[in-house]
């Protein structure tokens, strides 16, 4: 495994010492040159969980193991030198890029701070980078206002890759543009992994960019995984109703998938109140059945196919029956 | 031969290439700026008082009424062609003194802001990125020191300091960096959650790195266009202080103390205090409009409308 994830926790004590645990108790394993898919709606945690990994957020509590080392333990030192090898591309690429540099001096920058490359090394680099990503190299004194969104966001790829990274962490690349660059941008990530043998980590609320692009997936609902497993089973055995509403919102261009018993969720995780107890999909469950529900917090227990994990009661009604 | 070095007109050259981005944003600001006939207006009045406070002591006409010269048969003259603004109850020429009281204006002016620049950015990008208890101390000390109405603090030491020049500007220059220590340190709020902050840490940038090269940069176009503005302020402080006697001391002219001096001949010997008032009224208005074109000028992300 390239990284895994144990048991991280990351609780915000927000005014009135009201605690909000933004991410409960995650526990991932992303092997190397996967594509690991973390997917959520807005508020469940999954881009504090991408900003822990590198820990420019500190986790409450919980590991980070990186190559078999526990990035917690680390000095900010050392940390700085893990960075070099795990990255991450910001999902708004209109915020993530310094107004003030070119896009010289961002692409540059990071071989610059590593000492990696200075002079006429460093400018070999940069443009043979900005072609990599797509970029013309004429480009490369131009500031970042001057760029489409698509174009930005594959200057913050290019200024990712530049260190030769392992791990890219990918917070929700495409949601900030439109349709028609979208799959533009992927196709780009998909040939870079190829090309260069990069492990994604790819956090997005679009489902079908999953499967498109992962291997594996997780979902994470309130800041905790209620699904995870090898992307086939998910697709096509998901266990968890929270997973079986998202799959059903995707929208579908065969028409006699189209009507089938659809389950929305109407509500969003805002407007639902869960008290801490039981199942904390339950106050928007569609599938609300055993008294177990609001009582027992279902773990994520592992289903037939022991990489296929799922927390609900329904799917594992003999834990839920022991417990209740 | 061949020169090793590339002659300027090529090297000019490939800088405007490689700046050809910056250059561009110029020109667009400066588009916007030009643009607005007010703005203009207001470059306009700086330009020429600068030529004036730089090159006057060289021109006018009477440059000993300056030192100390005291011509008692020629006092309180009207206007006239030798004595353009007049003389005051010494003889000497109103408009010499107002010309030579521009450049001390400007020195002092430019030492006021460079003091509490330094003192205010350096207090409140400290109290803006480390926040915690750091914040808490340079901010209290910063509330306490805007509670102070306006004048009074410098004013009080100032008269500790004693009397001339010095005191007066070292008075306004310790008291004048709280607005921008707060100014930066809420730049430096809103501009540290940016995510192009958090980017610079996750590709392992130092914090020194972050201040410097991601945050600070980021706070200039307020830093500059907060200092043009307060620069006719500055001037107006220390006319302040000259006018009640404790700023800048009779040879050496200044505008407070001129205008402080006339007020004894009012209304008859109208000329001693409105001209110097009349020149600070138009250095603050063009410092001023100038202040509100360049905020338009350094925004890197406006648009031409």
């Amino acid at each position: 495994m390239l990284l895994e994830l144990r048991n991280l926790t990351k609780v915000f004590v927000a005014r009135g010492r009201r605690q909000v645990r933004a991410v409960d108790d995650v526990s991932l394993a992303i092997p190397e040159g996967a594509t690991f898919g973390l997917v959520g709606e807005s508020g469940s945690g999954k881009s504090t969980l991408a900003r822990m990994i590198p820990r420019l957020i500190e986790p409450t509590s919980g590991e980070i193991v990186y190559q078999g080392q526990n990035l917690c333990h680390f000095s900010e030192k050392q940390m700085r030198a893990v960075r070099q090898e795990i990255q991450i591309v910001f999902q708004n690429p209109f915020s993530s890029l310094n107004p003030r540099m070119t896009v010289r001096q961002l692409v540059g920058e990071p071989l610059q701070i590593h000492r990696k490359a200075s002079g006429a090394s460093l400018d070999r680099q940069v443009l043979s980078m900005l072609e990599t990503v797509g970029l013309q190299p004429e480009q490369a004194n131009r500031l970042p206002h001057e760029f489409s969104g698509g174009q930005r966001q594959r200057i913050g790829i290019a200024r990712a890759l530049i260190l030769h990274p392992k791990l890219l962490i990918l917070d929700e690349p495409t949601s900030a543009l439109d349709v028609s660059v979208q799959a533009q941008v992927l196709n780009l990530l998909l040939d870079l992994q190829q090309r260069l043998g990069l492990t994604y980590l790819l956090i997005t609320h679009d489902l079908g960019v999953v499967h498109y692009l992962c291997d594996r997936a997780a979902l994470l609902y309130l800041g905790a995984v209620v699904e995870q497993g090898p992307i086939n089973w998910i697709f096509q055995r998901p266990s968890h109703p929270y997973t079986r509403a998202l799959l059903d919102d995707v929208p579908s261009v065969d028409p006699d998938q189209r009507m089938l018993e659809r389950v929305s969720l109407e509500a969003d995780s805002f407007s639902v109140h869960w008290g801490g107890t039981g199942c904390r999909f339950a106050p928007r469950c569609p599938a609300r059945q055993v008294a177990a529900c609001t009582t027992v917090e279902p773990p994520l227990g592992a289903l037939a196919e022991s990489e296929h994990r799922v927390a609900c009661h329904l799917a594992h009604p003999l834990l839920a029956g022991e417990s209740v | 031969m061949a020169s090793s070095v590339s002659p300027p007109s090529s090297r000019l050259a490939r800088w405007r290439e490689d700046h050809a981005s910056q250059l561009s944003d110029l020109r667009r600001g400066l588009f916007r700026f030009a643009r607005n006939r007010l703005s203009l207006l207001g470059l306009w009045i700086v330009v020429v008082m600068l030529g004036v406070a730089v090159t006057g002591s060289t021109w006018v006409p009477f440059p000993g009424d300056t030192l100390g010269d005291v011509h008692m048969d020629n006092r309180l003259q009207p206007p006239n062609a030798t004595h353009w603004f007049g003389t005051d109850d010494a003889g000497r020429d109103v408009f010499t003194r107002v010309i030579v009281a521009t450049r001390t204006s400007f020195q002092v002016g430019l030492i006021i802001l460079g003091v509490a620049i330094s003192i205010g950015v350096t207090l409140g990008a400290v109290a803006g990125y480390v926040g915690g208890t750091p914040n808490q101390i340079i901010m209290r000390l910063t509330d306490v020191m805007l509670t102070f109405p306006g004048i009074f603090l410098p004013m009080a030491l100032a008269a500790a300091l004693g009397r001339g020049m010095v005191p007066a500007m070292l008075a306004l220059s310790v008291t004048w960096w709280p607005g921008y220590c707060r100014l930066v340190e809420a730049q430096m709020l809103k501009v540290r959650e940016e995510d192009f902050v958090a980017g610079a840490r996750a590709i392992g940038a130092s914090q020194r790195r972050v201040i410097f090269r991601h945050i600070l940069p980021n706070t200039l176009t307020a830093i500059v266009v907060k200092a043009s503005m307060d620069f006719g302020f500055a001037v107006l402080a220390l006319a302040s202080l000259g006018f009640i006697g404790i700023g800048i001391q009779p040879p050496e002219p200044d505008w407070g103390s001129m205008i402080a001096l006339g007020r004894r001949f009012m209304p008859g010997a109208w000329w001693i205090s409105t001209f110097p008032g009349l020149f600070m009224f138009v250095m603050v208005l063009g410092f001023n409009l100038l202040g509100d074109g360049l905020r338009d000028l350094l925004d890197p992300n406006a648009t031409v409308k």
